[in-house]
């Protein structure tokens, strides 16, 4: 294994993470994934609103990440993101760091 | 007031105490309603209820073009949304036939499951959420003041 695999990506998503932006934010997470095993991290300080289809594309990569030992973190989460997420029970799915 | 963009795929008009939008069924029209409510949003609530208020309309705009309209079908969604006291009232009506509403579990799914928390999130952060009884109009109360979700 590389060295790249063994470290985690990071991916700064280009605003919210919303229905609009679904396929070609698959497609970077896709990409991120294919290049390591270890996890991933998505940035989200300049994310102010994620929506129902945002929220399926994290549970998808972090489900992706499980299979093969590694872990989804989500760093730099606003206040109303984080609030969002432990409504729905996410809080303890996703490493979250505020 | 009407703006849009080349598609005109947003028209917005200002209405006593708010605004009524109607949208041909894209995603990009979405992204501009929540922007063009934002805009009017901004004198009337706190960040935190303002986040509430966005994320329904956005989940109720998103699910009348996806189940009641078609995406790219050429069809429109039509929304109204007021301030009355200290909440906003979001009505979004959808050309479709509606669906079983009563029969719809309101439950979050599973954490693997990568769809399904659309009404889940609107019932959250809405103080009150109904369905004409065909099920193609929705009408949802949101708290302004901070707070939510409920």
């Amino acid at each position: 294994m590389t060295d790249a695999q063994l470290s985690e990506q990071v991916i700064s998503p280009e605003g919210d993470i919303v229905a609009s932006m679904a396929e070609s934010f698959r497609e970077r997470l896709k990409a991120a994934l294919g290049a390591s095993e270890a996890g991933l991290i998505i940035d989200c300080s300049t994310v102010t609103m994620i929506d129902s289809v945002g929220i399926g594309l994290l549970i998808a990569a972090h489900n992706s990440l499980g299979k093969v030992g590694g872990r989804l973190v989500l760093r730099e989460v606003s206040p109303q993101i984080g609030k969002l997420l432990r409504a729905m029970r996410l809080d303890k799915h996703f490493h979250i760091i505020p | 007031m009407c703006s849009g963009g080349q598609k005109q795929t947003l028209l917005v008009e200002e209405i006593p105490g708010g605004l009524r939008l109607k949208l041909l069924c894209s995603l990009e029209a979405v992204d501009k309603a929540v922007q063009a409510v934002e805009g009017f949003f901004g004198n009337h609530a706190e960040t935190s209820a303002r986040f509430g208020a966005l994320l329904v309309l956005r989940e109720a705009l998103m699910n009348a073009l996806r189940h009641g309209c078609g995406l790219g079908s050429g069809l429109s969604v039509e929304a109204r949304i007021t301030v009355e006291g200290k909440q906003a009232v979001i009505v979004v009506t959808d050309p479709g036939p509606g669906f079983d509403w009563r029969n719809r579990s309101l439950s979050l799914p599973d954490s693997n499951c990568t769809s399904g928390r659309g009404l889940c999130i609107m019932r959250r952060y809405a103080s009150s959420m109904s369905y004409n009884d065909t099920g193609n109009t929705l009408t949802l109360q949101v708290d302004l003041e901070e707070g939510t979700p409920q």
